[in-house]
């Protein structure tokens, strides 16, 4: 039996007018406008995008604020703001939003949202090894998570709506690659006795938003390869892996050269790690210069993934002392503040 | 009133069309009734905005429009039972996309479960799932924080996944 979302996807299939029932009553309508004529002040605002909307609403209120917040020094000190501090909510309700709001299209606000997914779960490995944290802060953090997945969730539906499955696809596969290495994350932390329901709580969102991004990215992907007008770029393939490239530099040069909690089994786990990356990208570039740009892009992100999961790994180990990359005993004990 | 923004409505109608007819249909269960909603929704529309009103999202009004409408209809007819409309009515593909068998009984077994939710939690799947809304969308017509659509979309679902799970 399909599950339910495929099954809700076919009645919508079925569900539909013919062109001959839509044009019937487009005639209708327009008989109905011509007898019911337009007062001047009557308005109707463009279901589309214009940029008119974008600099008269969004725009001026997002740079407003910019204006405003970095003017008085704000704008410095909320960006480093945690949970628990006064400027937190001015970070995430006001910057990061007014940030979102002056990307220039669809997918880029998209990708900056799961980037703020990333900080929030980082904060809450912080929080989980900080035993000063309140049960408010943590319920912020956990329902400020928990309304930024959901959005994005609903801007991949407008990327969809909007056509842009190749913007769908690559959000919505940052979006799991970024829970999916969190949620390995989350279940190497050992929570204090008091914390052991928040933890339990927030790693049940992830894995449920994790799942439910799954279904998404075939969902997409599904839509995708039966349309072959629709198929993905290989322009995004490639962007997908320079992403990958940035990824294994930045682990190479910030955090591998930093080593101090890293014991040996834990650089050989990286290094095993790279390797299979490594593999993966290069295989999806055979794929790419075959033309198999679908497959190609498959690969990246599982690259992409295996690449956040090393990433967020090595930070929780080395920042937090979660013993995340390697997991076997013999590992350095976790060191606690 | 321009020109233009009467090809702007009919434009939306082409848009919308569709996503309000499957709405007004999964609420009324009567293909023909269905078409006429979703007909007055457009007109209805367009008297309000040449009372001189404006409209901010006109998506959303046109939901909020069709939702007056079908729950009107659906008082009006609440002397039929949703069984009696089950067999009456049925499901109705069209014939040229009709399913297999195998995918027309998960279809209806799916269908005739959901009538067994509250009509509420009906038309929150049916706002999400088949109109495709955003849940902040789903706020704007139906009155309620996302928070509160969010939670009340997953117990659906759940409840749903519940009926039609195997005994």
């Amino acid at each position: 039996m399909k599950d339910i979302e495929s099954q809700f996807k076919d009645i919508k299939s079925k569900i539909t007018l013919s062109s001959a029932e839509k044009d019937f009553h487009r005639g209708e309508i327009m008989n109905f406008m011509e007898a019911h004529p337009a007062k001047p002040a009557a308005s109707i605002k463009s279901p589309f995008f214009t940029w008119g909307q974008f600099l008269q609403r969004h725009y001026a209120l997002a740079a407003f604020m910019l204006l405003i917040l970095g003017g008085t020094g704000v704008l410095t000190s909320a960006n480093g703001a945690k949970p628990g501090d006064a400027l937190f909510g001015v970070k995430v309700n006001m910057l990061e939003r007014a940030r979102i709001v002056l990307s220039f299209d669809q997918a880029s606000k998209t990708s900056l949202e799961v980037k703020f997914i990333d900080e929030r779960l980082k904060e809450f490995a912080e929080w989980s090894t900080n035993e000063d944290a309140s049960p408010e802060e943590v319920a912020t953090l956990s329902n400020t998570l928990a309304s930024q997945i959901l959005k994005v969730h609903d801007d991949i539906a407008v990327l969809r709506d909007n056509q842009d499955l190749d913007g769908a696809l690559v959000a919505a596969s940052d979006l799991q690659s970024t829970l999916a290495a969190h949620a390995e994350v989350l279940g190497q932390i050992d929570p204090k006795e008091a914390s052991v329901d928040v933890v339990n709580s927030i790693t049940d969102t992830v894995e449920d938003s994790l799942l439910l991004t799954k279904g998404i990215v075939d969902s997409v992907a599904g839509e995708m390869t039966s349309s072959v007008d629709d198929a993905i770029s290989s322009e995004t393939v490639d962007t997908k892996q320079q992403e990958v490239s940035e990824t294994i530099e930045n682990i190479s040069k910030d955090i591998i050269e930093d080593s101090t909690n890293l014991d040996s089994n834990d650089k050989e786990t990286i290094q095993d790690s790279l390797d299979n990356i490594a593999g993966l990208l290069s295989e999806a570039d055979i794929k790419n210069k075959r033309g198999s740009s679908t497959e190609a892009f498959i690969l990246s992100t599982q690259a992409d993934q295996e690449a956040n999961k090393l990433r967020i790994s090595i930070e929780a180990e080395q920042q937090f002392g979660i013993n995340s990359v390697d997991d076997s005993e013999g590992d350095t004990p976790p060191q606690q503040e | 009133m321009k020109e233009g923004d009467k090809q702007k409505f009919i434009e939306s109608y082409d848009t919308y069309a569709e996503s309000i007819f499957r709405y007004c249909y999964l609420r009324v269960h009567d293909r023909e009734r269905a078409r006429e909603l979703m007909q007055e929704t457009f007109t209805k529309t367009w008297e309000y905005l040449v009372a001189g009103k404006s409209i901010d999202s006109l998506k959303s009004f046109l939901y909020k429009v069709a939702h007056n409408l079908s729950v009107n209809e659906v008082v009006r007819h609440k002397s039929v039972s949703l069984d009696e409309l089950e067999e009456t009515v049925g499901f109705e593909p069209k014939d040229e996309e009709r399913a297999s068998p195998e995918e027309d009984t998960e279809i209806s077994l799916l269908l005739s479960k959901m009538k067994e939710l509250s009509p509420k939690d009906q038309e929150l799947l049916s706002l999400r799932f088949m109109s495709g809304l955003a849940i902040s969308e789903m706020s704007e017509i139906l009155g309620e924080k996302p928070n509160t659509i969010t939670v009340r979309v997953k117990r659906a679902l759940e409840e749903l996944r519940e009926k039609i799970k195997p005994q």
